[in-house]
């Protein structure tokens, strides 16, 4: 991950390591922290490609209030990736334009 | 669910509200979107100006730790939601929906509520502004001074305003190199010290330039900058910077969507950075169970923030008569003094009139205060007209001249003398508050200039490790090796340097103009601001203010 | 021509687009959100209102402070709607 090791003024305590995935690859963070840093130490820039001209889409606020970084998290789109505390075994995609619900997720819903 | 008080936003002004309201007894609830509270405090390693009353020469994310205290002193009295938005707000049933984590939607009914949702980072339209990469710079700093992520090889900074200049220091200390800071103004518009900080480390500033392009397909793989003329049109060369972030620092809007909801009367006010709810000098708005802190009402400080935040705790209290009215009256009063001081500086001017601009005059004398009365902070600004070197914070050589000791006392004295290089009038006084010998003169108003009284220097350097704006320096010319002299500076950077151990010298434009060797390295204030002791060549000793560390290997 | 610029970034609007919008008459921010859904997306428009209401005083030449900047209606953040179904308001 790509971590600060060293800082003149902070000490960074982070949370339990846990496992997830990111478009069925395998990845770590911690736990408890937002799925748009962990996606970020992990390389990735890209959360979503944008519904009418196919442009990709990274974090821009990052404090929740300018829904860029939507992803799709355990088969559910429009997650504020920002401010959603990361899980272990947390399915993470790609969103696609608008997003739409797994299969799965919409039976549970039912 | 009912409560007396409803604070949305845990930054600065919704926590102090939160705290004022629950000291008088107020049943508070306390609604925060992110993970922990504190607002922007959480990410802000730098020392806060202000008072020493206040929280001068105090980081930011010490503060935050302070106010969660309090906070946890009143549990009794506070409850706190966190990963909770407040969504909308619905006049007719007066109720707040809330939504927490995205998977619970709720209903709260205040008997008041206060506003205090911060701000939103403003964007500049340029193409390619909506690539990965292109972030806003409370989104670095939640990454790097958070949670520890470093968020790129090279940024490109946009803005020279405050958070433009704390960002790029905040950058260099986590160990991102800074490919510049581009200014669209002629001149910076934070504190000159904060350009100081990063110019002397090596930083260009390029004013009255902007970005021209984002460049990359997938994310920012570098960006076209070039200057501008007073008409806003190109102007000279195209100049590409290498960099894999362009960094946003352009200004914040107020996030005020609940108090348009509410129905609160708005007004754009340029001076405090977009559309604002009017509100009394009780920051209540036009909605007589609606009040507003911090950012929501104006994009200010977070020292301002803190003491409008209290402003509407105390307020909310007294109008569900938890608090005497004498009471009141004085508090309030007290709260007002501290306010106008903050906002006496040069940079501050703009603030006072845009809030004279949306300040609600009511005619009733009796219940409301005079606030003209209050406003007794000095208001005859001192801004000059200087050159370019000195608008991008860097000293030029007539004005090194005016900051230095008087030549007989200096050139004998045993630890030598300080050098405050502290241009601008801002509202600050650690150098004097942490001054043992009473050398750095009180200050009849927070935002003079320090005076010195150089016969009581010692040259202790605790003013060095005090100064927020690191704009303390000790000269002493008695080393005894007749051609040097002993530079004792500030530093926040890493690595650490080590005694013995040979150093670049650096002037104000960061330029490498010596060799220095550190003799002494001292944590006086036991938080992490150094003070390093360097012998430099005694002719150098106006121009080296920093060191860079020589990296092994 | 100059490249593409993005002013809402959620409904992916240009700046091009609102410019011709505008020069076409549409010059109140309520009529450019019916038109071309600039602020209509899940930002709620905080992006991009400034820069739009800009536009609109650049071309008209009404000082920004005297524009209306459209309604605000709640919900101001994305909330799914199951959600609102099982513990409506």
């Amino acid at each position: 991950m790509n971590l600060i090791e060293k800082h003149p003024i902070l000490q960074f305590e982070h949370g339990k390591k846990v496992k997830f995935t990111f478009d069925g690859k395998e990845m770590e963070g911690f736990e408890g922290e937002p799925i748009a840093a962990a996606l970020h130490a992990n390389g990735i820039k890209i959360l979503s490609y944008t519904e009418k001209y196919k442009r990709p889409r990274g974090f821009f606020c990052a404090i929740g209030k300018c829904s860029s970084c939507f992803v799709i998290v355990d088969g559910v789109p429009n997650v504020r990736s920002c401010i959603t505390p990361l899980k272990e075994g947390m399915a993470i995609q790609t969103q696609y334009g608008r997003g739409k619900f797994s299969q799965e997720v919409q039976k549970d819903e039912d | 669910m009912k409560t007396d008080v409803l604070v949305i936003g845990g930054g600065p002004a919704g926590l102090c509200a939160a705290i004022e309201a629950a000291s008088f007894g107020c049943k508070v609830t306390l609604v925060d979107e992110s993970l922990a509270l504190g607002g922007q405090l959480i990410k802000q390693t730098h020392k806060f100006f202000g008072s020493s009353d206040e929280f001068a020469g105090i980081r930011g994310i010490e503060i935050a730790k302070r106010l969660n205290e309090e906070v946890n002193n009143r549990r009794d009295r506070i409850e706190v939601f966190l990963n909770t938005s407040a969504v909308g707000y619905y006049p007719d049933e007066k109720l707040v929906s809330c939504m927490t984590a995205e998977q619970k939607f709720f209903t709260i009914k205040p008997e008041k509520l206060v506003v205090a949702t911060g701000a939103f980072e403003k964007i500049v339209p340029f193409p390619g502004n909506d690539l990965p990469g292109v972030y806003g710079a409370g989104a670095v700093q939640t990454l790097m001074n958070v949670y520890g992520v470093v968020p790129g090889k090279r940024v490109l900074m946009v803005g020279a305003g405050n958070i433009g200049l704390i960002v790029s220091y905040q950058l260099l200390q986590a160990g991102v190199e800074l490919a510049g800071i581009v200014e669209f103004a002629p001149k910076i518009g934070g504190y000159w010290v904060h350009a100081a900080k990063v110019r002397r480390l090596g930083i260009p500033i390029y004013l009255r330039h902007t970005v021209k392009r984002a460049l990359g397909e997938k994310w920012v793989e570098g960006a076209i900058i070039q200057a501008i003329d007073e008409k806003g049109d190109w102007k000279g060369e195209e100049k590409k910077i290498e960099c894999d972030v362009i960094c946003l620092a352009v200004g914040l809007s107020p996030t005020c969507e609940l108090l348009w909801q509410a129905g609160c009367e708005m007004e754009y006010v340029s001076e405090l950075s977009g559309y604002v709810p009017k509100r009394d000098e009780t920051m209540r708005t036009t909605h007589p169970d609606i009040w507003v802190a911090g950012d929501a009402s104006g994009i200010e400080e977070a020292s301002s923030a803190m003491i409008e935040g209290k402003i509407a705790g105390l307020s909310v209290a007294y109008s569900l008569g938890r608090v005497e009215e004498f009471f009141f009256k004085e508090r309030l009063a007290e709260f007002w003094e501290k306010l106008n001081l903050l906002r006496g500086g040069e940079t501050s001017q703009k603030i006072k009139i845009g809030v004279e601009k949306v300040l609600l005059k009511k005619d009733d004398r009796d219940n409301c205060l005079d606030i003209q009365r209050y406003a007794q902070a000095r208001s005859e600004s001192q801004i000059i007209q200087y050159d370019e070197k000195f608008l991008s914070g860097v000293l030029n050589n007539q004005m090194v001249e005016s900051v230095l000791p008087p030549e007989a006392l200096w050139k004998n004295k045993k630890g030598g003398l300080v050098i405050v290089e502290c241009p601008q009038t801002i509202p600050c006084d650690p150098c004097h508050t942490n001054c043992p010998t009473g050398a750095i003169l009180p200050f009849d108003n927070i935002n003079d200039l320090p005076k010195i009284d150089y016969s009581k220097c010692t040259g202790c350097a605790l003013c060095v490790a005090s100064c927020p704006g690191l704009a303390c320096f000790v000269v002493d010319l008695t080393y005894h090796e007749g051609e040097k002299a002993i530079l004792k500076l500030p530093y926040e950077m890493l690595p650490r340097p080590e005694v013995n151990q040979e150093v670049l010298c650096l002037d104000r434009e960061g330029n490498a103009i010596a060799t220095g060797k550190v003799i002494r390295v001292q944590e006086p204030k036991k938080d992490r601001t150094l003070v390093v002791h360097v012998v430099v060549p005694r002719k150098l000793v106006n121009q080296i203010r920093a060191i860079r560390v020589i990296k092994n290997g | 021509m100059d490249e593409e610029i993005f002013v809402c970034r959620c409904e992916e609007v240009t700046l091009r687009e609102i410019r011709d919008a505008i020069r076409s008459g549409h010059t109140t921010l309520s009529e450019l959100r019916r038109l071309l859904r600039v602020g209509m997306g899940p930002c709620q428009g905080r992006g991009c209102r400034e820069i739009i209401l800009r536009e609109i005083a650049k071309q008209t030449r009404v000082p920004i402070e005297k524009l209306y900047p459209a309604k605000f209606r709640p919900p101001s953040k994305p909330v799914p709607m199951g959600l609102v179904k099982n513990n409506g308001v």
